[in-house]
């Protein structure tokens, strides 16, 4: 572990060693107080599939019916719900057209009003993994008697505390990595608490916030047994975490190869294989990952029936299900997309920034990239000298949550060349289970940007910045858009 | 001599407030709250505007110092100039106009759709108030080369628009309303004799056309307006602008706070 006057692998100037309290807690505060404010911002259902999401919330905690298609099929939605949509203008809000929702209004069902006209459709469970739902049932059950705004809002405010403690399992991995280093943590907490993005997908209802908090907890876990030693209790939780991820959403299945790529740095630096060899390894398993996940997102309706998969024969794919034939404009409008989705892309995927600060965006993030690149030459691939064997252990931990966060691309990309389509685009939330490699190396590429001697005014030029845009987009594009 | 410690007492009286002034300063900027009614279902069938044809839009402006509206239109021929008229009335029924516009080019485009923007002096009392616009071309050909875009099924839910076409123009029992635009080609000119339809107003029901509204109105009285319709409709708690006020103070307390933390630590 590295102390404060150790050799350390992020070479900034030594700074005050901070308490671990005071920091965290505003930050804490900071991410609950962001996430009220958001929740309550947005009109209900207005968030990603969040009616889809309520409603089988709802199926099971109120109606204690597990929410298949046939109970769909036969169960009301809440009476609420089409008063709800008209009144907070939704659809209109949503830039959907209302007109097929007639039948859904005589019929009642939640299918023929929200289903029918939306991709995402029902949550239903043949075909949904159900953790997330299951979790929040009991909560749902108890606040049945508030009126339906009330109950998102509340359902909404667990999505908050599951990114409050986020953010205190993104503060204590860093610390942990980083000892001595207390404003690399400040920078990961502040962009998971005020990318406005995170901020909005946090304070719904939807899966990815729980999905987020325990790949988090696995990646802190995971550190845990690296830097302070082995013990059976750490892995057992190490293994249930993942298994708990996977149950919740199919963007942490990245996770599994992470937990090869970390085994595979680990054996390497343990067993002092060559370095060649660990490489190897590592880019073999990256080359297996893309293509294993193409193969899964195609066999198991993009990760939903992986558990069903088990149960059918596997056939082996021809080779054309593993080629792409679209063109590179085609991924570059996806690209495009993406830069978008990152930058500000809420509600229903339809308030989003103006495009000429996409072009802005598309811009920096390439220089953060470039940075990051730097960084990773200078500082990973760089031999390690004598009297940096602290670095050793940072290094390893550095290369392991880059492939994960390489991982998680992979996770988020190959459902578009595997489907050849872009219907699946590359929402930022499906990225959000890598919170803590995102945000530390978005972190480590932007500061590598300032020449040396100003290395420290990186930080307080992070959360400024990220706060000014955060003003920006709420009052300039969310605000207006939702009340004009 | 020993330099003095950095105090920073200042930065967390000023800063606070200069931020929370710049938050009142974008509430309150009527120009931000653009009011769009527009979508991928509207270019489906666009309203032409030809000799005798005319089209109009009942809306509600939801902010004070509505200023301009702009009109999304399918352009088939950018090079014949059409010279199109736009009149505000307080009602569709309503024989006196309240502004009057004329403009001869599209001014822009807003995802891939053209628009001519009307700009006229502010309304300053148009909170909450019913107008109706009424546009047509200032042209003798019955050629189709601009369409307002419209839609149908009731797309704005707060007015409705009513398309007033010349009645030789149809061709079958189903409306033009729903026919795909034709290309425009030259010389296949056809000659339609100037009838009009009667009593027009009542086969368009739930017709809606592509519009913006644009507000400048006094800073107060747009914030009062749009706290308003934040906590409309709102639960208990939540339909207070005090709640929201005081979230946003807790915010920016707290990013003052992790600012000055940062600083500290240089």
């Amino acid at each position: 572990m590295v102390s404060a006057g150790k050799p350390t692998l992020i070479a900034t100037p030594q700074v005050k060693n901070l308490s671990l309290s005071w920091p965290l807690i505003l930050v804490v505060i900071l991410a609950i107080v962001r996430g009220v404010l958001y929740l309550s911002i947005f009109p209900p259902f207005l968030a990603p599939d969040e009616a889809a999401h309520f409603e089988a919330i709802r199926l099971i905690g109120q109606e204690k019916k597990w929410p298949t298609a046939e109970v769909y099929a036969t169960t009301p939605m809440h009476l609420e719900m089409i008063p709800t949509f008209e009144k907070y203008r939704i659809w209109y809000l949503a830039n959907q057209d209302p007109s097929n929702q007639n039948v859904g209004l005589t019929t009642g069902l939640f299918t023929d009003y929200y289903a029918a006209q939306i991709s995402a459709g029902a949550v239903r469970a043949n075909s949904y993994l159900m953790l997330y739902h299951l979790t929040l049932a009991p909560l749902s059950a108890a606040t049945a008697s508030f009126d339906l705004t009330t109950q998102v809002y509340l359902l909404r405010f667990v999505s908050v505390l599951f990114t409050a403690a986020t953010v205190v399992i993104a503060w204590i991995t860093v610390k942990t990595i980083f000892p001595a280093q207390p404003g690399l943590a400040l920078a990961v907490v502040s962009f998971i608490t005020l990318w406005p993005m995170h901020t909005h997908v946090g304070a719904s209802v939807t899966v990815d916030p729980l999905a987020e908090l325990l790949a988090s907890a696995f990646f802190l876990l995971l550190i845990k047994i690296w830097v302070n030693g082995f013990s059976l209790l750490k892995a057992v939780s190490v293994v249930g975490l993942l298994a708990l991820a996977i149950l919740t959403k199919p963007t942490t299945f990245f996770l599994l190869p992470s937990l090869a790529a970390a085994l595979t740095v680990f054996l390497g630096r343990w067993l002092k294989w060559s370095p060649r060899l660990t490489f190897g390894l590592l880019g073999l398993l990256v080359v297996l990952t893309l293509v294993g996940s193409i193969l899964l997102h195609q066999y198991s309706d993009g990760g939903r029936r992986v558990l069903s998969l088990l149960a059918t024969p596997f056939n082996l794919p021809a080779w054309e299900d593993l080629v792409t034939d679209r063109t590179l404009s085609f991924y570059v409008g996806v690209l495009n997309f993406a830069v978008l989705s990152f930058a500000g892309l809420f509600g229903w995927s339809n308030i989003h920034i103006p495009w000429v600060w996409v072009r802005w965006w598309a811009v920096g993030l390439f220089l953060i990239g470039l940075g990051s690149l730097i960084f990773c030459y200078q500082c990973l691939l760089r031999p390690v000298h004598p009297g940096e064997e602290d670095s050793t252990q940072q290094k390893s931990i550095l290369i392991f949550l880059l492939l994960a966060l390489i991982f998680s691309f992979i996770g988020v990309a190959t459902p578009i060349i595997g489907s050849e389509s872009s219907s699946w685009g590359i929402h930022s939330r499906y990225y959000f289970p890598a919170i803590i490699p995102l945000a530390l190396y978005l972190y480590l590429g932007f500061r590598q940007l300032f020449p040396g001697g100003w290395r420290n005014f990186a930080l307080p030029v992070w959360i400024v910045g990220w706060f000014t845009y955060d003003c920006v987009v709420l009052f300039i594009v969310i605000l207006p858009y939702l009340y004009s | 001599m020993a330099r003095r410690p950095l105090h920073l007492w200042y930065l967390n009286l000023i800063l606070p407030f200069i931020l929370l002034l710049g938050v009142w300063c974008l509430i309150s900027e009527g120009k931000l709250y653009q009011s769009a009614y527009y979508g991928k279902w509207y270019d489906a069938s666009p309203l032409w505007l030809t000799s005798d044809s005319e089209v109009r839009q009942e809306f509600v402006a939801n902010y004070p110092g509505l200023y301009r509206v702009d009109v999304f239109v399918k352009n088939l021929n950018p090079a014949i100039p059409i010279e199109l008229m736009f009149q505000l009335r307080h009602s569709c029924q309503n024989q006196k106009d309240l502004r009057r516009q004329t403009m001869f080019q599209p001014q822009g485009e807003i995802e891939g759709q053209t628009f001519y923007a009307f700009t006229f002096a502010p309304l300053e009392d148009s909170t909450h108030q019913k107008y109706c616009f009424i546009l047509t071309a200032n042209t003798e050909s019955y050629e189709k080369v601009v369409g307002v875009l419209a839609g149908e099924d009731d797309l704005y839910p707060f007015g409705q628009a009513f398309y007033q076409e010349p009645l030789i123009e149809k061709t079958s029992d189903k409306p033009d309303v729903l026919s795909a635009p034709q290309p425009y080609s030259e010389g296949k000119f056809r000659l339609f004799l100037p009838i009009v339809q009667a009593n027009i107003l009542d086969n368009n029901k739930n017709l809606d056309v592509a519009f913006q509204l644009h507000y400048d109105g006094s800073r107060l009285e747009t914030s009062k307006v749009f706290f308003d319709r934040l906590v409309k409709h709102k639960p208990y708690g939540w339909n207070r602008p005090e709640f929201y006020g005081l979230l946003f103070i807790a915010y920016i307390a707290g990013v003052t706070a992790l600012i000055r933390l940062t600083i500290k630590q240089m």
